[in-house]
């Protein structure tokens, strides 16, 4: 069963990763005709990812946070015998990035559909890149974890 | 009517620097232990109970402060923090974690 629940979360964490890499580069997009396949993903109205990306990182963040005693017991120690206490140090990274996200959430949520576009925008960008890095962090660093070590 | 009764500005801020204390000083409000399924609010440290889990109780530290002003600070006085400060939280509570976690890099 926990290998279903770590494959959902795999899985909602890849649409979330769509999402916000989209708003992600879109913000910190010159205006300029899209004319080549990049400048197209990135001409998107940014606005109206807010709330899937805020639905698909609480639902992701719930996901992981159901498996990861799992995790605890059954990945880290055998990892740590493995001696690869960095490849624990990355994991553990991961799980507090995942709260950093988590708590800027609101702010990015305010700032995207409380506060006018046309203020804000260095701040906006800020916030949305780094919940794009995050994300991607998070879903390499589980994803060569799960490769060194799986759930099953 | 949502965001009338809840300061997302605050909500971030309190959140992000509790949480920073709380793995910086390691005071979660309470902790799991994941091989007999047992949550503690105090550090059990016994061998025959597995490792424990910080993690949960840490989000909890700082998910109560932040979401308690973040409903009794009125939006007028929470959109008055300056959106700088938001650029400082994430680089804090990272430092934090960086902090708690730097013995698996050594």
């Amino acid at each position: 069963m926990i290998a279903f629940w770590t494959l959902l979360h795999g899985i909602v964490a890849i649409g979330l990763l769509g999402a916000v890499t989209h708003q992600g580069l879109t913000v910190l997009r010159r205006p300029a005709p899209a004319e080549l396949f990049v400048n197209r993903f990135r001409a998107i109205p940014a606005v109206r990812f807010a709330n899937s990306i805020a639905v698909l990182y609480v639902l992701t963040f719930a996901l992981g946070a159901y498996i990861y005693p799992t995790y605890v017991l059954d990945v880290k120690g055998a990892v740590a015998e493995y001696g690869m206490r960095k490849t624990i140090g990355l994991f553990q990274l991961k799980e507090h990035l995942a709260v950093i996200g988590l708590g800027l959430l609101p702010v990015y949520w305010h700032f995207w559909r409380r506060v006018c576009l046309e203020s804000s925008r260095p701040t906006r960008q800020f916030l949305t890149v780094s919940l794009m890095l995050i994300v991607w962090w998070n879903l390499v660093i589980g994803h060569i974890l799960n490769n060194v070590r799986g759930l099953t | 009517m949502m965001t009338r009764l809840f300061s997302a500005r605050v909500a971030t801020l309190v959140f992000g620097v509790a949480y920073a204390i709380a793995v910086y000083v390691d005071i979660p409000l309470f902790r799991y232990y994941p091989l007999v399924q047992r949550w503690s609010l105090h550090d059990l440290a016994t061998q025959s109970l597995g490792p424990a889990m910080s993690w949960y109780g840490w989000i909890t530290t700082a998910a109560l402060p932040a979401l308690v002003l973040a409903a009794l600070v009125p939006n007028r006085i929470g959109d008055r923090i300056p959106a700088a400060v938001y650029w400082v939280v994430p680089f804090v509570m990272f430092l934090a974690g960086w902090y708690h976690e730097r013995t698996w890099f050594q």
